[in-house]
């Protein structure tokens, strides 16, 4: 696959318009960043297709939403089946405000990874290495 | 006032080739001011007191006498003689010794360097020693200037704070179930209820439920709220005279209270007898938020319009909030805070002044929105500390004789960010410290978080206990029985004195920048809160910053809290359904003529001296029923779209 042949994994960091929290994000950033991790940081998108675009265009190995305002399931079935008609397998992690409940939802989906309150960047830098090994 | 151990307090004005600028308005502000008139003063007092900064007399100065007038402010009221101070430092360096040469020896043990969340270093103990530069007028009585110990001669004993939770979910309806529910526990503000609405994420953006962008936002984090009928059903029946109603409108303020006036007058009232709030504080959720919005200067422009719509006509109204919770919500200090709402009331209070707004007039409805973080301390200080400041540049900067004006009153929002997911409960204890720590610092109101809110909207009943935190404080902890008991702790009183100078350093840096909007502007008040939550970051990451139940005490076996949801699909269609029929009902030619009428208004207003134009044409607006939504979007057409980063 194209990921391999970079030299560093790519990561889209992104959120919505509506979602008035970062702070989470900006640590995982900031830790991706330390770790060899490229992030592209597309601070709030509108609609779909403008993740899938910028994804597409900067070449990403994997897509990060943010999402504590209690849209994540909107968002992750949005930006699945956006990604699909596009005919792009990138996976999609998911961090913020999301309960136990809706991490088994948004799995079903297919979202890859999804870290919930609590969680540390370094966990979200160790998954991504582990699932991009494996992808 | 210059302090010390001298007889007499004297403010200094140089004269002559050195006073390049008014010195003295406020001692602190002017020691750290940089104008080079204050940096003769500091070489006079390096001179003549070597390394003793602040602690100079002004006696003796040959060069004083040659430069400077020195204008008596009368006594120093000090809170310990001489001799005494004296002899409590020769007890405390004993101690010292003792301490050191005791815990010196322990194995494994390192005297720790503590310090405030705004940086402070503190020392393991405080004493008469650490007040003694205090002038006592400056602490003062409760209810006189500066008050520092309360804004009134009694406090709780004559009234109790104002228990003002912020709801909203779903849609109106919902949401006034959540009021009634509330109030019935106890939720009330001074005279009557209290309806303090937050809107849902598509409203809070500025688009109606119907528009594709607010797809999949309807009913989230609040209620939908875009027209006079869903204003109708969160309000009606209720005295709007005796009831404080706010929404929680950043972007959407200004159309906001149109609809809201248009509503309370169609019910008959007149807009002098509406009491309630704007928040009219969109450049600190624009910067914390990164909410959509105008330029910073176009957001100024629209603070100030609101602000002489509302002093000339609804007097009583609250048209603005300072807003430190944004700010502390985004890691900034209690330092931080008190001067990022300081140095934007001076801006508004400024620009009000060119919009020919008298200050008595303005001032004594700014209102406040302060955050209250853990460190249990500090906070305490902070209240005190920010009402003395604002005191002093309302009396010494902008000349106010009002009381009104002087008189800094606080609504405290406890901290969402310390509010772990993790062993939810723990979340009351945490708020119950916040709760506590605003009725030390003398809060006049309170909003209290749910102990569910780091996983949900509060529940009925997380909500209910947050009610109870305050009234098993105000009602079995004896706590309101005496004003200010804190007042002459050594610790409060010396960190109250030390927190102040800290933020009067970032109000002067703020304002040697070129004012907060220009710090908004140039991205250093981001960068500089940027820096904040990288460090709190790596501070929890690496477990220096304990947070328990996260980075200390986990507990594998989850906690289960039940969690609030609504059917957000279901809200969204029938918010969709309501605001079509509410289209269809009106005069579609009157929309579009008064919709081309605010934005005529607002691409006349092009400078604060202009202001009082938009506010009438939005209200023209809302009388012809447009949407929240509608009258927002005029404002983009015009002004654009801007983001911090």
């Amino acid at each position: 696959m194209e990921a391999a042949k970079k030299e560093k994994i790519r990561v889209l960091f992104t959120r919505n318009l509506f979602e008035g929290h970062d702070i989470g994000l900006r640590g995982i950033v900031h830790k991706c960043r330390e770790s060899g991790i490229e992030v592209v940081y597309y601070p709030r998108f509108k609609d779909f297709n403008e993740v899938v675009k910028v994804a597409e265009e900067e070449d990403v190995d994997i897509v990060g939403i943010s999402s504590s305002s209690g849209a994540h399931v909107y968002l992750a079935e949005g930006l699945i089946s956006s990604l699909r008609e596009r005919g792009m397998d990138i996976p999609l992690i998911m961090g913020g405000v999301i309960s136990d409940k809706d991490i088994l939802r948004l799995k079903e989906f297919g979202v890859k990874g999804i870290f919930g309150p609590g969680s540390t960047p370094d966990e979200v830098v160790s998954f991504i290495f582990t699932l991009l090994d494996k992808h | 006032m210059i302090k010390g151990l001298f007889e007499k307090a004297e403010l200094i004005k140089l004269t002559g080739k050195s006073a390049n600028k008014f010195i003295g308005v406020h001692y602190i502000n002017s020691w750290y001011d940089d104008s080079p008139g204050m940096a003769t003063v500091r070489d006079i007092a390096e001179k003549y007191q070597p390394g003793k900064g602040l602690l100079v007399p002004l006696t003796g100065w040959k060069e004083t006498k040659e430069q400077a007038e020195v204008e008596n402010l009368g006594e120093v009221v000090t809170m310990a003689d001489e001799n005494s101070v004296n002899k409590v430092r020769e007890m405390e360096e004993e101690w010292q010794k003792n301490y050191t040469e005791k815990y010196e020896k322990k194995p494994g043990f390192k005297i720790p360097e503590s310090h405030t969340e705004s940086g402070i270093s503190l020392k393991p103990v405080y004493t008469p020693s650490d007040v003694a530069d205090i002038d006592y007028s400056e602490i003062g009585m409760p209810g006189s200037y500066p008050y520092t110990r309360g804004l009134y001669p009694l406090t709780y004993q004559y009234q109790r704070w104002m228990t003002q939770q912020i709801h909203g979910y779903a849609r109106a309806e919902d949401t006034r179930k959540r009021t009634e529910k509330l109030t019935k526990e106890g939720m009330k503000g001074f005279v009557g209820a209290v309806l303090f609405i937050v809107p849902d994420l598509a409203s809070a953006y500025g688009y109606d439920p119907d528009d594709e962008a607010a797809k999949g936002m309807v009913g989230l984090s609040g209620a939908s709220v875009n027209t006079e009928e869903d204003i109708r059903i969160i309000c009606d029946g209720y005295d709007l005279s005796k009831t404080r109603v706010g929404f929680s409108t950043k972007i959407t303020c200004l159309p906001m209270l149109a609809i809201y006036l248009v509503y309370a007058e169609r019910q008959g009232y007149k807009p002098n007898q509406l009491i309630g709030q704007s928040q009219n504080r969109r450049k600190i959720a624009w910067l914390g938020q990164n909410m959509r919005d105008h330029p910073p200067k176009d957001q100024l422009k629209l603070q100030v319009e609101l602000i002489k719509y509302c002093v000339e006509n609804v007097p009583r109204w609250n048209h603005t909030n300072l807003c430190g919770y944004v700010a502390g919500e985004n890691c900034a200090s209690p330092a931080q805070e008190m001067a990022f709402m300081l140095s934007e009331a001076i801006e508004l209070i400024e620009c009000g002044i060119k919009a020919s707004i008298k200050p008595d007039d303005m001032i004594p409805r700014f209102s406040a929105q302060m955050h209250m973080g853990m460190d249990f301390f500090e906070e305490i200080c902070k209240l005190r500390a920010f009402r003395k400041m604002w005191a002093k540049t309302m009396k010494e900067r902008f000349g106010c004789e009002k009381a009104a004006s002087q008189q800094f009153r606080i609504h405290v929002h406890t901290g969402g960010i310390n509010l772990t997911a993790q062993q939810p409960l723990n979340n009351i204890t945490r708020t119950t410290l916040q709760v506590l720590a605003s009725v030390l610092g003398g809060t006049q109101s309170i909003h209290t978080s749910s102990y569910d809110e780091a996983i949900s909207l509060p529940s009925e009943d997380a909500a209910t206990t947050s009610l109870r935190v305050n009234q098993i404080i105000l009602h079995e902890s004896g706590m309101a029985k005496v004003c200010d008991p804190l007042g002459g702790s050594y610790y409060v009183e010396w960190l109250t004195e030390r927190l102040e100078r800290e933020a009067w350093k970032i109000v002067d840096e703020i304002e040697s920048r070129g004012g907060y909007t220009r710090c908004m502007e140039t991205g250093w008040l981001w960068n500089l809160l940027d820096q904040r939550i990288k460090t709190w970051r790596q501070e929890v990451d690496q477990g220096e910053r304990v947070i328990v139940g996260v980075n200390k005490y986990r507990q594998e076996e989850a906690m289960e809290v039940p969690e609030f949801t609504v059917d957000q699909e279901e809200i969204e269609r029938l918010a969709i359904e309501r605001i079509k029929k509410w289209k269809q009902s009106r005069d579609q030619s009157e929309v579009k003529r008064t919709l081309k009428g605010i934005e005529e208004a607002v691409r006349r207003y092009e400078s604060v001296e202009q202001a009082g134009g938009v506010m009438p044409a939005l209200i023209d607006a809302a009388e012809a029923r447009c949407t929240l939504g509608e009258m927002t979007d005029v404002f983009f057409q015009v002004y654009g779209q801007a983001y911090p980063c």
